[in-house]
């Protein structure tokens, strides 16, 4: 009887193993991206505090030291932002092409009536290359029509 | 000096530029971005609840043209620079800025193809990447309207070089300019005035560095 117990629990296990990986995978894959989330959230904080709070103090009407001041800061955002998009990618890359489920693309568009008062889902950093279609020329004509449909 | 007044300072000065180069949707305060070409209004902010990306980073040969067209554009107006060019999505926008020391241009590929179909040119694309390779050539003024009028001029410099029509050079800020002077642009009659001065100029041969604070 003691047997049977531990070979039915044997088998259980066994048969839990591909559903503990996949649980796994999944919380790995929520964790990432709630990582990702809160440092865009620093992030953001940080340029709020910045735009907000730092420049004004530092150069008050100072119009030349506020516009380089920012400059400075647009730069580093940008390059924070485009270091956040390819991680988002590298884990929306890394989840999706295991079995776990990537998180899906929020439906919903928020419309931010405050600078920082929401700051939206990382997942929502991923793009739909929507202008692969698109090709931009010089045109052979000076009117530069052809007529599209 | 008040902390509103202080606010008022940046953000007029965020009108110029700035923090909002709209790179992502990651929300920046008040993400407005260089020069906002705006076409479709004139002047927006984060009111338009619009999604911004940049998708990638455009190579010699992208596959949206707009590296080849930039460099169409440089050889035209015998410009020699080199450009980052990042290609975004849903921004209905292009804007030129400098980070780091690198001359940028953001181009949303499908903002100038609805903007050409609109304008009924796909000259009209042209002009808004000759526009903005414009506002690198003429530099950056803290007079927003006088740094507009200014690359517009090279738009049209550009554009007559290239080969369009008069016509086909002022279309699209005809189609969808603003009526009237906003914070950042001016009214697209004053803007098509100056593209037209650009064309008739380099149609003459000539060019009027007055157009060119950079060069001064």
């Amino acid at each position: 009887m003691k047997y049977l117990r531990y070979t039915l629990a044997a088998g259980l296990l066994l048969a839990a193993s591909p559903f503990l990986a996949h649980a796994q995978q999944e919380i790995a894959c929520a964790s990432a991206v709630s990582q990702l989330q809160a440092y865009v959230q620093q992030v953001n904080a940080i340029a709020q505090t910045e735009y907000y709070q730092g420049i004004p103090a530092r150069c008050g009407y100072n119009a030349y030291c506020a516009q380089v001041l920012l400059q400075q800061l647009s730069a580093w955002y940008a390059q924070q932002s485009m270091q956040v998009n390819q991680w988002y990618s590298a884990i929306a890359r890394q989840c999706s092409s295991s079995s776990a489920p990537v998180p899906p693309r929020s439906s919903v568009r928020k419309r931010q009536s405050d600078p920082g008062e929401e700051i939206e889902n990382v997942e929502d950093l991923k793009v739909d290359d929507e202008d692969k279609t698109v090709k931009i020329k010089i045109p052979s004509k000076p009117s530069g029509y052809r007529g599209r449909p | 000096m008040t902390e509103q007044s202080r606010r008022e300072v940046v953000r007029t000065l965020l009108g110029i530029g700035v923090l909002g180069a709209r790179h992502t949707r990651l929300s920046a305060a008040r993400a407005r971005p260089f020069c906002m070409y705006s076409l479709y209004r004139g002047w927006s902010d984060d009111d338009s609840g619009v999604d911004e990306y940049i998708t990638r980073q455009a190579g010699a040969n992208d596959r949206s043209g707009i590296p080849q067209v930039v460099n169409q554009i440089k050889k035209a107006l015998r410009f020699q620079a080199n450009f980052e060019i990042l290609i975004a999505e849903q921004e209905d926008n292009a804007f030129a800025t400098v980070a780091n020391g690198r001359k940028v241009l953001v181009v949303d590929v499908d903002f100038l193809d609805n903007l050409n179909r609109m304008s009924k040119t796909e000259w009209a694309a042209i002009q808004v990447i000759a526009h903005e390779i414009g506002h690198h050539i003429a530099g950056f003024l803290p007079d927003r309207h006088a740094s507009e009028l200014d690359a517009d001029y090279w738009s049209g410099q550009s554009l007559q070089r290239l080969g369009s029509s008069e016509t086909a050079a002022t279309r699209a800020i005809l189609t969808v300019g603003t009526e009237t002077d906003t914070s950042s642009h001016p009214n697209k009659y004053r803007r098509r005035d100056v593209i037209k001065r650009g064309w008739e100029d380099a149609a003459a041969g000539r060019v009027d560095y007055s157009f060119c604070a950079a060069c001064r």
